[in-house]
């Protein structure tokens, strides 16, 4: 990878390369402050202007957007107490709590400096761990493949966190949706009911914008709209002294380590990993008493391990074509839309992309300090935007986006049936991130097992001889499934306990 | 009767009934080679079992739950659902512009927008922007209507 930096800086250091990489990283601070947006919706609506790009600029613009996102829902969440993003829910604990003390600039500095930090190892990370990880899985046949698909798709348990059975049902519900058009192997067409449009199957970036970005926007019109967010002062962003971050770094450091490490596996997200090194923060910090009233610490924790996701979310998604979430399954989709498909083959076959990609991901992540320094102040009055004007931007952006795609209006039908579908499952409790996981996965699951079967002449024992790797990929993928069991199991006996104390 | 058949029961009862549906349209379908990796319904009819041991299992958790949904405003979300599928119906022949425009429209109307300066400034004045520039800067042109050719 190293070897390959100075072709991969050619790709980069353009006029064209640096002004996405400023524009992209810009807008996904905005677009990521605005509550309701999140990530997913941010990377949805740029994508119809990434189609008229090369190759490296297209991918570059939507990573600055992914990465910007994430480090800009730290400003809604800081100055108006609501999140932007998902993953920055962690932030309000201590960052609104400092606003309103009168210290916004300085709580955004604290935030903008651990997002850096934790983007810029999260970066490393991905330019390290990617390529041996792609290299091992060179190895693979498709039984390896198979049992490696099978060990992805287990992540629609963590995300299905809260509703197991909901979530492993949108799972096969986008399984199913992925087998519908021509069959892989013999090319006959497969629940089609006489359209046949339907043939090529569904455009999954149509379905994704339709159960994400448009499904929101029929569940924020459903709520009840709040009045006005109430804005605190702010007058730029404030970074905190040398000598300020004093007893802070290792909490910094530990904090980024939790979120790479939690970034690489699939299905936990960046959220999760926010909260969890918060809890770690709140529970060895020397400040521990202040934690909730506005504690630098607290905001370090949940902004370094949100950011230092992205990068490690994205190594088995480019390394291995698994998305851990909806994010990245959605980054993946429009990956292949430009000519790139995430997978196993990725590294050996575009290597010096790969390096544009890997590289231009660290300069979006050192570019979000002076892009967060001049935006915030961009972004802050923009906070006040009424949602009805969002919620019609959003709807506008994600069609384009999704007739650039094959120019096809039967893609839209699917796009709206695909909303209101996601906004009804939604609702009733179905979360919409295994439903895009199970169509992302789905297709090679399908083609992987059937490989397999022609290898084995029909024997489905035979692939758990003769393969170690795939036994020990299927064994993970017990375990993964188990864990949440495990978990309801061990709460279900604290609960009786408390209970019996409490009734003697 | 309404306490047992409340709504989320309704939506796993559908889910069931089009996951076995869909399961007994792959019955019948034989396919001659014995290898399983030749037949194209051998993979959907795994994953449609499933889908209808989960969905019956939803339907019988939904029942013993008996949880209420959170109360909505069905009718706006029947219009801009209607909105939305019509939007697409409707922009082959309609342009974006001028498709676009009614969307929007409706959509900040339903959302309580009532002022005709934001409804011109956001309803009319984005498609229009966004046709603009992807008409005519960025040369991606979207579809277009006999009477908006010119956008």
């Amino acid at each position: 990878m190293i070897d390959l930096l100075p072709q991969a800086a050619s790709l980069i250091f353009t006029t064209e390369g640096l002004l996405v990489l400023a524009f992209g990283t810009m807008l996904g601070i905005i677009l990521g402050a605005l509550p309701g947006i999140g990530s997913t919706v941010a990377v949805a609506m740029i994508l119809p202007f990434t189609l008229s790009m090369g190759q490296t600029p297209a991918i570059l613009l939507l990573l600055a957007v992914y990465a910007g996102s994430v480090y800009g829902g730290s400003i809604s969440a800081i100055l108006i107490n609501t999140p932007g993003t998902p993953q920055s829910a962690a932030t309000c604990l201590d960052g609104y709590p400092m606003a309103q003390r009168g210290d916004a600039g300085k709580a955004l500095g604290w935030a903008t400096i651990a997002s850096v930090v934790g983007g810029l190892v999260s970066a490393i990370v991905l330019i390290f761990a990617a390529p041996q990880l792609a290299a091992f899985a060179l190895n693979f046949g498709p039984i390896e493949t198979f049992a490696l698909i099978v060990l992805g798709l287990t992540c629609i348990v963590s995300v299905s966190e809260g509703a197991l059975i909901k979530g492993i049902m949108a799972g096969m519900i986008g399984l199913f949706l992925s087998t519908i058009g021509g069959d892989p192997i013999t090319g006959e067409a497969r629940f089609i009911f006489g359209q046949f449009q339907l043939f090529a199957g569904f455009n999954l970036l149509a379905v994704v914008i339709g159960v994400f970005a448009l499904s929101e926007v029929l569940t924020r019109v459903s709520k009840k709209i709040e009045g006005d967010a109430k804005l605190v002062s702010f007058n730029g962003i404030i970074l905190p002294k040398l000598a300020e971050w004093k007893g802070r770094i290792g909490g910094l450091i530990k904090s980024v380590a939790i979120g790479n490490g939690i970034g690489i596996l699939p299905g936990t997200g960046a959220a999760t990993a926010a909260f969890i090194s918060y809890a770690e923060a709140r529970r060895s910090s020397p400040n521990k008493d202040n934690f909730g009233k506005g504690e630098p610490d607290g905001l370090i924790a949940s902004e370094s391990a949100n950011n230092a996701v992205t990068g490690g979310a994205l190594v088995p998604t480019m390394a291995l074509g698994i998305p851990g979430d909806a994010i990245t399954a959605v980054m993946l989709a429009t990956l292949t839309l430009h000519g790139v498909t995430p997978g196993i083959r990725l590294m050996a076959d575009n290597p010096v992309l790969i390096a544009a990609i890997f590289s231009g991901f660290f300069i979006i992540n050192l570019m979000l300090l002076p892009m967060g320094m001049l935006v915030s102040r961009m972004a802050a009055p923009l906070l006040r935007t009424r949602e009805a004007f969002m919620l019609v931007a959003i709807t506008l952006f994600c069609t384009v986006g999704v007739y650039f795609v094959r120019g096809n209006p039967f893609d839209l039908l699917i796009m709206a049936l695909a909303g209101v579908v996601g906004f009804g499952l939604r609702r009733q409790g179905y979360p919409m991130a295994p439903l895009v996981i199970g169509m992302v996965l789905g297709p090679t699951l399908e083609l992987s097992l059937r490989q397999g079967l022609i290898m084995t002449r029909g024997s489905f024992t035979a692939f758990f001889t003769g393969y170690p790797i795939a036994v020990v990929l299927i064994v993970l993928s017990i375990l993964m499934l188990c864990l949440p069991l495990l978990r309801m199991a061990k709460s279900a006996s604290q609960l009786r306990r408390n209970t019996s104390k409490g009734s003697k | 009767m309404s306490r047992i058949l409340n709504e989320r029961v309704i939506a796993s009862a559908i889910l069931l009934m089009i996951g076995l549906g869909l399961a007994i349209s792959t019955i019948g379908l034989e396919f001659s080679n014995t290898n399983p990796a030749f037949n194209p319904m051998f993979f959907p009819r795994i994953i449609l079992t499933l889908w209808v041991m989960l969905a019956f299992s939803n339907v019988i958790a939904d029942l013993l739950l008996n949880e209420p949904s959170d109360p909505i405003r069905l009718g706006r979300i029947i219009i801009i659902s209607l909105a939305v599928i019509a939007y697409a119906l409707y922009m082959r022949e309609g342009g974006f512009f001028l498709s676009s425009v009614g969307l929007s429209l409706i959509v900040l109307i339903v959302s309580g927008v009532r002022k005709i300066t934001p409804l011109v400034l956001v309803g009319v004045g984005l498609p229009l922007l966004i046709a603009i520039l992807f008409n005519h800067i960025l040369k991606m042109p979207l579809p277009n209507s006999p009477l908006f050719w010119w956008i």
